[in-house]
Formats: C-alpha cells, structure tokens, sequence
C-alpha cells in the first residue's frame, strides 16, 4: 500500500468526498503563573472524509495542542479557546460536556505516543475494548466481546483471541500500539486523531504501526490526523501537510509538492536541517540560526523573521496572510490546493547561499 | 601500524534481575554478550540497533560506570581495568568521557552552568580560576555566550543549549575520546543540524575520536566512518559506513536500514517489513539471536551460534549465509544486496 | 579561539550572543526563585507572620508581661475571657492566662521544632547513606526503621517516653527517635532516585569521588525535598509533644506547656470553657501554620524545566 494509490482513489471520488473537519481561526491561549501562553493562533483548515493530514512542526510549535483541542481535551478552566471546530457539521466549540463525551471515542477517537497512558493497568485489554464498545452502542458483552476479538485480529496482533485475556504491561510497545489502535477504531470512528503514534517506538516497529494505520485508514474510509515532528513519517502516512510554526499553519498542501517543492523559508530550512541519506558527508548541514519564539506574547510579526535569510522590512511589520500557491495542475480539486504564509515565498535559489555566510 | 585508538574485545555484562532461595542467578539479563569492535584515531564509530540491543550499556562498560563481567578495553593498545597490571580506571574515565541523551538529566539543577562545568577540572585538581577560565573558553568554543551564560541554571536553557553544555562539560576534562550516547537524539531537527555541526568542529579541532550511539540510521551515515550493528548484546555487522549502508550482509542490518522512512517524497520506496518486536534480552533465543524474525531463517540459524566472518575488506559479518559451508543452503551472493527491492516487486 | 571563523563567522557569532543575551534576559538562582514564589504567595506569608509572632512573644515573654508564669493568686481563680488585668482570664490557680500561652509557647514550639530538626539531620544522614550506597548498607539501615513503622507513631513516642521517663529531655528524645524512620525512608527514596540520574554518571566519569558527589551532586537535590517533608511533620510532633504532656510524661507542673494546660484545665472546663480551649487553639493554630507554610514551601519549589 502506498501513498500515491490512495491519492489516485481519492481523487476519483471527487463527487462523495465531504468534509469531515473545519477549523477556523482556531486560537489556544493557555493561562500560566508568567502570564497568558499564545500557544496556537488564527489556524484554519479542512480535512475531507478518507484523507490523512500530517500536523508537522517541531517541539512547541502547537501542532499536538491543536490536536487536543479538537476534541476539547484540554482543561477548560486554564484554557481560552476561539475560533470555530466542526466535525461532521457539529460545533464543537459550543457542545455540551455531554455531547462531547459521546463525541469522544466514537466519532472521534485518538491514539497516543505512550499507549500505557491510554490503557488502564488493572484491567485486561479484551474488558477495556469491550467496555468502550459498550458505552458507545450499548450492545451485549458478549457482542461487545465478539468485536474486541474482531479488532485485534484486524490490527494484526498474532494469537488474538489469547491476547485479549492479557494485560497491558504484559504485552510489547508495538503490541501495545497496535492495541491502542484497536481501542481507537472499535467504534468505528469518522476520525482519527493520532499524536506522534511511533515516536517511542523501534525502527523496524515504527514501520509496521505506520504501514497498519496507513491500510487501517483506506480499508476503512476514515480520515486521519497524524502530529509528528519526523518529515519521514508524515511522507510515509500523509496525504496532504500543514508545517506548524510558533502556533501557526505556515505552509500546507500535498505532502508531495510541499515536502518536494517547498515555499515557506521555516519549511525549507527545516527540509534542509534534516539528514537524508546519501547525504555529502564532507558538507556542513544546514541549521537554521536561533531558536523559535517563546509564545508568552502576542506576535505582531511573522515569527519567522528573525531567523529568516530573505526576511524584508514587511515581515517584521505584520504576520502575512495565507495566500494561495498556483496548483501544480490545472483544474485540481480542493485536495490539491496548497497555500503558504510568508510575504517573500518562493524557491530557495540556491541552498548553499545562505550556509556560507554562518 | 598504530592500534587503533580504543579496541574493545569480547565485553561481557549479564544483570541478574532475579535470584533463587539459594542465591544462585535464576533470571538473567545478557544486555552485552561478547562484543569487539574498534575505532582509529580521529574517526567516528557509529553504534546503532534497536532498544534492548546493549549499545547503551557498552557505553557505560566502556566508561566502568558499570563494571564489565569479563573482556578488554584498549586505549592505543595499553588495556585498562581494575585488575593489577592494568591501567587505572581513573585514567581511562579521563580520557574517553561521554555525553549523555537527556540534556536535563546530565547537568545538575543546583549548579550553575560553570559550576557544572569547572566541576571536572576541580576534582583534577586545578584551581578554582584555572577550572573557571576553562569553562569561559569551553562555552565560547561550543557556541555560547559565556557572559550570559556562567550564572545560569539548567532549566534556564532550551534543549540544544543545555546539550551544548554537556558538550562543554565532557571537553572540560581534555578527553581523547566522546562517548555520544544518543546525544542529538533529543534535539529538534534544526537544533540538531546545529549541534551535529558542533561535533565535526569539535572533532578536528581538538582531534576527537566519537563513538557515536544512535537508532537514527541517517545521523550515523552522515557522521561515521565505520559501523556497529546490534542486536540483543551482540553485534551482527561491523564496517566501513558506506559498505553496511550499500551492501549490508546480515538481514538484520537489511531490514533495520529498509525501516527508514523516505525523507523526501521521491525518495518513498515499498518498506519490507520485519514481522514481531526486538525480543526480550532476558532468555535471548538459541543459535542466531535474530532467527525467529529472520526471513531466511532455516534449521541451522536455531541451532548453532553463527560467528563474525569477513566479507569484504574491513566488514565483518555474523550471520550463517555469509560463512562457507555454514549449513545455511542460502549465501550470501543469493541475496539480493541492495537495500532497496524493486518497486514492482512490492506494488 | 576558533580558528575556523572568518570575520563573517565572527560577526554571526556576535549576532547570535546578543540574541542568547536577549532571550534570557532574567535570570536568577534556584533558591531566589523560591524564595520569591515564596514571598508572592500570601498564605505562606500570613502563616510565616504568625509563626514569627508566636516566636517573638515566646522569646520576649519576661519583657512583655508583669506576671510570672507559675505565681498564681487565689482571689483571681478562674477568671473569664475580658477581665481588667487579665484579658485572656487566669486557670484554676488564678495564674494568668495570656502569660501562660506565651510561656508556653517556649516548650511547645521547641518540642514541636527540636525534635524533627534533629531527626532531619540524623534521618537524611541515615537515607543519604542508604540510598547512595545501596546493598547490604541500604538493607540494615532501611529494615532497621521498618520495625519502628510496626508501631503507630503515638503509641511509640509514649512507649519510648514511658521506658525513659517523664521529662522534657525524655519527651524530646523520644519524639527525635520517632521521626528518624520516615524521614530516613524519604531521604532514601529521593537519593536513590537522584543517585541514577545522568549528572552524577558524569560525575563519576569526571573521576569524582563518593563524598564529593554526595557533598556536590546529591545534597543539593535530595536536602530540598526531605525539608519540605519535615516541616510538614513539625505539627504533627507539636501534637504528640502536647499529648505527652497531657499524659504526664512530658513537661512536669507548673511550668507552662500548652498540652499540659490543655489537661490541667480539663476540669475547668464548664465553668470557663472559652479559656480551657485556649491552649488547644494555640496548638491548632501553630500546626495549620506549619502545614500551610509547608505546603507553600513545597510549590515554591516546585520548578518545572
């Protein structure tokens, strides 16, 4: 299963595809003992049904606070949230504690980066998938167990029907994950959410655990989000990607042309930043200077600026708007549109220019 | 010819997590079992392999901060150990020092940044200005502003400062050799490229010799010149950087660089997938440790213990497809070496 | 220094310092942060008021008041609450009442302080060793205080009491014996915990010895946390002093101590009840303190990375 096959089915339903998420100037502002924390401002996409977004930034750039805030997970009373969240055409920001609990787990589900956290040590995998299954369509234990057994085979855990009996400090992080993901998809979820679901565990695990979730999400028509910091596993996993950058969606589009043919100078640099394979290793790598903002002020600038090799007097002036980036193709549809922040973007020329000089 | 600059040779560690009534071992842990490898002045020995495989352990072996059960380690040929006859620990702790994964754990929170710093030195018994000077000059060497940096505490600084830090710390005691244990692995990409940098000034400006730890297969291509693979405390391939990265001999080293993730779309290829988890390094499987996952598994992988054997000039292998008359009806030439299948074979 | 740099690589070098300059730009120490989380937190503060105004008046006492503390008179017994030159009454021997609870304060402040003080010194002695050194050390000392956590911490303090004798040294070296076992347990834990971090590994390949990694690298980490932890058994030791008193082994008649008040008063107690409950406020008040500050001690140090 690869990406591009997906790609090609999806575009051929053109006609059936809806939108199962909107987010609009969605803003996260946490209080803390130092004062308001802008942790994610004015961001906005869409995510149609059977599409996989990749939410890709580095370490506090907002992109697993934007996750929880799809589902309202944060502490309500340390937490200001703005902007609009719909999903399958219901507000969330406005939904009830009660709603929203039978918004969790079955119309949306998540997965994350421990799965020791999700599961409940006292109790064996088979009862804590099987009271989910309940609690969200109230059918008979036993049913209710018949689909435990059916999820685990599903997510390819060997000897299933054994493994239900077991408890989770029993089983092996990959096992593990793949039990969490079980759990996440056994009420059948519209959408998935994912927080860096293989960043703890072994290479040649993470690849099984991404190829599952990849074929899980075909086969099952759902849509995903995955937050990750690795370009490699949003180009493994992805169909379209947002670049996060101090609380903000800088670059987003298909990861194909984004990750290939990139605009924004934080995408590119970030690109060039991270060691390939293959790579010259006489050549110094290309680190961006500095480090990211702190988020404990509101930016009246493009955050980028001062790290930034083509920052002009505009981008310290005003935090630019998305604007439209021409579609590869002509007549693409909307999964193929792309847009980018950044009043200068653009190719890098040449991407030694800029090395030399540090 | 000049021995290399640290030789290790057969390092054994086995923890007893478990003891009978009697006392007697009931339950043990091989985390190290009968690892050799060597790295020459002035380069840099990639050590990769999954979690339980030992590579953070022979770190600490290395360094006696865990006492080896049994092996050498040689520095410029002269063996250091506890035992009488040998070079004292104290010595060789000085010269190979190391730099740990979690930037926040390695420094104490209490001190400050030239405290933590200067503290090496001072228990080598140079005077409070020397040992401050020293930690001035180290932190202008790694990149940071001493000025604003001496008085501060750890949590003060962001992740690649504080490894930087550590960096300082570890050159303060004028080691021969880094012990970089997953040492950018913590870091943001961007940070990393930063410190990665570091490390190869570093290196030829105080003519370092790195072992370098990690389980990112792009890091370590990009920094080594030579590379350990292990698996359950053993190691299964050893060679030149190029060599293991293009014609890996053992499937291991196959599967564990085909598990990469593309870096860049054009570059997504078919992954051949290993099936099951790094096993438990308690109880490790008999004969060929990496058997039960292995696709060319066959009879005599469970049976007997394959050895290293050489492959190409330099590259040694442990694996019974690569040994003649192993028992194995596979070799190595029947293997395709490329770690890349052909996309239509997978599609 | 580095000879890599050109005049470019210098003036990015600049640049970059002036940014690190600007990026922390406050900076203080550890224990100056604390301190002044400490001193924004307005119940630590009320309760450190107290506690120094009940210290002071203690201290002070002589000078502040005209009566002596065990001179009574038998024409003033049993005054109430308001009387002129007794504002606080006086007991059943008519000795007054506000000269008493300062007078008092002395004993029960230093029996509720002297005690821990000492068992923090002795039991983190103990913990530390246990836990750095590991082994057989950690087995002998850490199953030695597992016998005395076989006793309920009363029960033991006047078990030990009773076998020494009444008296104010026996009452404190009984409650010290007390409160060594879980502060040991807890300066184990913590050093245990500290001695695995990579700092002192480093430590360790800096050549450094045990003493100085305990002195430099494992103190600093573990005194903190078992600081907080005593100050919040200084109430609990300010209980037990007053109960061994009240049980007669502790401080002997007549001199003030607010648990031996607290008894000699019992029997006044429906005819002036308001002042037979004074001493008890007094040991209420003076351990809420000692927990609220203790609590406000604990986030104060609380620094997250």
């Amino acid at each position: 299963m690869t990406a591009s096959n997906s790609q090609s089915a999806a575009a051929d339903s053109v006609e059936a595809m809806s939108s199962v998420l909107r987010v609009a100037d969605l803003s996260v502002t946490f209080k803390s003992e130092d004062g308001p924390v802008y942790a994610v401002s004015d961001v906005n996409f869409a995510l149609n049904t059977g599409e996989t977004l990749a939410l890709l930034g580095e370490s506090g750039c907002g992109k697993s606070v934007t996750l929880k805030s799809l589902m309202r997970l944060h502490p309500p009373h340390k937490t200001t949230l703005s902007g609009q969240i719909e999903i399958t055409g219901d507000d969330v920001v406005a939904m009830s504690q009660r709603r929203l609990s039978a918004l969790r787990g079955k119309r949306v589900a998540m997965i994350f980066q421990e799965p020791m956290l999700a599961f409940d040590p006292v109790f064996t995998i088979g009862q804590q998938i099987t009271e989910t299954v309940r609690r969200h369509t109230g059918c008979a234990r036993a049913r209710a167990r018949a689909r435990a057994l059916e999820m685990l085979e599903m997510v390819r855990i060997p000897s299933a029907a054994s493994r239900l009996d077991a408890y989770p400090h029993e089983m092996s992080g990959g096992m593990r994950q793949r039990a969490m993901i079980a759990l996440a998809l056994s009420c059948q979820p519209d959408l998935l959410l994912a927080d860096e679901p293989t960043t703890a565990l072994d290479a040649t695990v993470q690849i099984q655990v991404l190829k599952l979730l990849r074929e899980l999400q075909t086969e099952l028509g759902m849509s995903m989000i995955i937050v990750t910091h690795d370009v490699g596993v949003a180009i493994e996993v992805a169909d379209r990607v947002a670049v996060m950058y101090a609380g903000r969606i800088i670059e987003e589009g298909p990861v194909n042309e984004v990750l290939s043919t990139p605009q924004h100078p934080y995408t590119q640099g970030l690109l060039a930043a991270t060691v390939h394979p293959g790579m010259d290793r006489a050549a110094r790598l290309t680190a961006i200077p500095g480090a990211p903002p702190r988020l404990t002020r509101r930016l009246e600038a493009c955050a980028f600026a001062p790290r930034c090799y083509k920052a002009g007097p505009e981008c310290r002036q005003s935090i630019p708007r998305p604007s439209a980036v021409a579609p590869a193709e002509p007549g693409a549809d909307s999964s193929q549109l792309r847009m980018v922040s950044c009043y200068r973007p653009g190719l890098k020329e040449d991407p030694r220019a800029h090395e030399s000089n540090q | 010819m000049l021995p290399p600059a640290l030789e290790v040779l057969d390092l054994k560690k086995h923890f007893v997590t478990r003891k009978t009534l009697l006392g007697k071992p009931d339950r043990v842990v091989r985390a190290v079992d009968g690892v050799s490898f060597h790295v020459a002045r002035g380069q840099t020995l990639g050590v990769v392999g999954e979690s339980g495989c030992g590579k953070s352990t022979t770190a600490r072996l290395l360094m006696h901060l865990i006492e080896p059960d049994a092996g050498r380690i040689r520095l410029h040929g002269r063996e250091y150990g506890n035992v009488g006859g040998l070079k004292p620990v104290s010595e060789l702790r000085q010269r190979m020092q190391m730099v740990f994964q979690d930037s926040y754990a390695s420094l104490n929170p209490r001190l400050t940044i030239e405290d933590s710093i200067a503290f090496g030195p001072r228990i080598q018994g140079q005077s409070r200005s020397e040992s401050r000077q020293l930690a001035r000059d180290l932190l202008d060497q790694v990149g940071l502003n001493p000025d604003s940096f001496i008085r501060r505490y750890p949590h003060e600084l962001s992740g690649g400062q504080r490894q930087r830090v550590n960096i300082a710390r570890a050159l303060a005691m004028k080691p021969e050799i880094m012990v970089l244990d997953e040492a950018v692995s913590a870091l943001d990409k961007s940070v990393q490229a930063q410190v990665l940098n570091l490390l190869s000034d570093l290196k030829r400006d105080f003519e370092l010799t790195y072992l370098f730890i990690s389980h990112d297969l792009n890091v370590v291509q990009y920094i080594s010149d030579h590379v350990v693979v292990m698996y359950l405390g053993q190691v299964v391939e050893f060679g030149p950087v190029a060599q293991i990265y293009e014609q890996p001999a053992h499937p291991y080293t196959r599967a564990l660089l085909d598990a990469v993730p593309a870096q860049t779309p054009n570059s997504r290829k078919a992954h051949t997938v290993l099936e099951g988890d790094p096993p438990n390094p308690i109880d490790p499987p008999a004969g060929c440790r990496f058997h039960p996952r292995c696709p060319f598994a066959e009879p005599i992988c469970a049976e007997r213990e394959p050895v290293p054997v050489r492959v190409r000039p330099e590259q040694e292998s442990a694996c019974h497809m690569v040994a003649p008359q192993s028992g194995h009806s596979r070799h190595l030439t029947m293997i395709p070496l490329t770690s890349t299948l052909p996309e239509e074979a997978v599609a | 220094m580095d000879q890599s740099l050109g005049p470019q690589g210098l003036q990015s070098r600049v640049e970059e310092y002036a940014e690190q300059a600007r990026d922390i730009a406050r900076s203080r120490g550890y224990w100056a942060t604390v301190l002044h989380r400490l001193l924004r937190d307005p119940v630590s503060m009320a309760c450190a008021l107290v506690l120094l105004t009940l210290i002071l008046l203690a201290v002070l006492a002589p000078w502040l008041t005209p009566y002596n503390p065990s001179q009574g008179s038998m024409l003033n017994r049993l005054a109430g609450i308001g009387t002129p030159g007794h504002w606080l009454g006086t007991d059943g021997q008519g000795r007054d009442m506000l000269t008493r609870l300062m007078y008092g304060g002395r004993y029960s402040l230093v029996m509720g302080i002297m005690p821990v003080l000492i068992a923090f010194f002795i039991g983190t002695a103990m913990g530390v060793t246990a836990g750095f050194v590991g082994g057989w050390a950690n087995s002998l000392i850490m199953r030695t205080t597992d016998v005395f956590f076989a006793f309920p911490a009363v029960l033991l303090a006047i078990a030990i009491s009773g076998a020494l004798g009444a008296g104010f040294v026996n009452a404190m070296v009984s409650l010290t014996l007390v409160f060594i076992p879980p502060i040991a347990r807890v300066a184990e834990g913590v050093t245990t915990a500290v001695r695995h971090l990579d700092f002192v590994e480093a430590a360790r390949a800096s050549g450094a010895g045990a003493l100085t990694i305990i002195r430099v690298h494992i103190l600093g980490n573990v005194l903190g946390p078992v600081f907080i932890y005593a100050t919040s058994l200084v109430s609990v030791c300010m209980i037990l002093a007053a109960g061994l008193s009240f049980l007669g082994l502790g401080v002997r008649p007549p001199a003030a101590e607010w648990g031996l008040m607290l008894n000699t008063l019992r029997q006044s107690l429906y005819v002036q009840p308001w002042v037979s409950v004074l001493p008890g406020a007094m040991i209420f008040l003076t351990s809420l303190c000692f927990n609220l500050l203790s609590d406000g001690l604990r986030s104060a140090m609380d620094i997250k990375r």
